[in-house]
């Protein structure tokens, strides 16, 4: 081994005989250019780190607001009120909201309005429209509520309105229609489309303890359904400007 | 700062005395004596700059050679002919202009080395061309002395294989 091995280096060493011209002064040269070039980059890259960090706090504290009540507010309450253009919650951002009762859970988010008298799930706070993963949780008497604003376009023409007749607040259950939704299809719901204050809303009423697919069908006990009607009664919508 | 001087100092007569050696070692590795040039004094440069930051360099040789080897990889790999070179595939040279002087056995080894597998060449380059010790390549490559050792075996059989074909019969043309 020790043969080859120095066969190998002095060949190596022969092989590698390339013409090389040294000049070190443009060496030194070069090395302190690319010297400067290194601690720029770096101070470059440590700029850019604080951009990164900075964006990622601001946006932090911007999901945190949203969460905390910016975009989104739940609000379980005690104090019943009077549904009024101006009252609601004072940070609420949303365009329709459900005013606060005893043992109801309420959010928004966005054009989308939630109450029930459960927990909210992630997926109703989130603005799941319907929040299944709430739905699945329902038990008697358990009711989830969710009222969607869609904004009519002018494109619609004559089928702006189609499904969302012209009504007035407070809504009536009485005018709704039952509906099993792909998801929750053995869940007993309630449906009213109407047009209030230049919006188009879709109202969708889930009751706990139902069941589409027995026969006869399992629908909300009258008791139940009384509870909706007063919680859908302090439904709030805004005007549409 | 004194400890910073006195590394500008090492630096210094680094360049004065084992440039030539760096570039030619760096050029066995990436097959070019410009790129190798360019990688040699990149790593001088970022030698200083370790300096500056208060880090010490064990074996300053091996680890210019080292970071050299590191910044031609990095620059390769970026362009398709690059990796070629990287990987050694653009290997033949048949109107190589070294050819007349070196005869093409020492040309056939260059590219040889050039054809090894990134991890032998460096032990190849750092071993029997920097003459450093199977301890050193190990620290400088940042693997054991069993690796290093095992590289070299299998980097020795292919050029020995090279330096054993009779080329007598080939032309620079």
């Amino acid at each position: 081994v020790s043969d080859t091995d120095s066969l190998i280096r002095e060949r190596l060493a022969t092989a590698a005989a390339v013409n090389v011209v040294t000049d070190p002064r443009r060496v030194r040269e070069n090395v302190a250019r690319r010297q400067r070039r290194i601690k720029r980059r770096r101070r470059a890259t440590a700029l850019l780190g604080v951009l990164a960090v900075a964006g990622v706090a601001a946006g932090v504290v911007r999901a945190v607001d949203r969460d905390s009540g910016g975009d989104v507010a739940v609000r379980p309450t005690d104090a019943p009120r009077e549904p009024s253009d101006n009252a609601g919650p004072s940070n609420a951002a949303g365009l329709a909201y459900f005013l606060p009762a005893p043992g109801w859970e309420t959010s928004q988010a966005g054009l989308l309005a939630t109450a029930a008298n459960v927990p909210l799930g992630p997926d109703a706070l989130e603005g799941n429209f319907p929040a299944h993963e709430t739905i699945r949780r329902l038990g008697d008497s358990d009711i989830l509520m969710q009222a969607a604003l869609i904004a009519p376009l002018e494109s619609w023409g004559d089928d702006a309105r189609r499904g969302f007749p012209p009504r007035s607040l407070p809504l009536s259950l009485d005018e709704a229609t039952h509906v099993a939704f792909e998801g929750s299809p053995d869940v007993w719901a309630d449906r009213l489309g109407a047009t209030v204050n230049g919006w188009n809303i879709d109202v969708l009423v889930f009751y706990g303890g139902t069941d589409l697919t027995s026969v006869p069908p399992v629908g909300p006990t009258a008791e139940t359904r009384a509870a909706a009607q007063e919680q859908l009664a302090r439904l709030v919508v805004k005007a549409r400007r | 700062m004194a400890a910073d001087d006195e590394f500008a100092v090492a630096l210094d007569r680094m360049v004065e005395r084992d440039y030539v050696r760096l570039v030619r070692a760096v050029a066995l590795f990436s097959g070019t004596t410009e790129d190798a040039e360019e990688a040699v004094q990149e790593a001088l440069a970022r030698a200083l700059e370790q300096s500056r930051k208060g880090r010490h360099i064990d074996c300053l040789e091996a680890w210019v050679v080292t970071t050299a080897f590191n910044y031609v990889r990095s620059r390769f790999r970026r362009t398709a002919h690059g990796r070629e070179r990287l990987d050694g595939t653009d290997r033949a040279m048949p109107s190589d202009p070294d050819a007349d002087a070196l005869g093409w056995q020492l040309l056939d080894l260059r590219a040889a080395v050039r054809s090894l597998p990134t991890r032998q060449r460096e032990v190849v380059v750092l071993h029997y061309y920097l003459d450093q010790s199977i301890r050193s390549v190990g620290d400088a490559l940042g693997i054991g002395e069993s690796a290093v050792k095992n590289a070299l075996h299998k980097a020795r059989g292919t050029l020995l294989a090279t330096l054993t074909v009779d080329n007598t019969g080939r032309s620079t043309q």
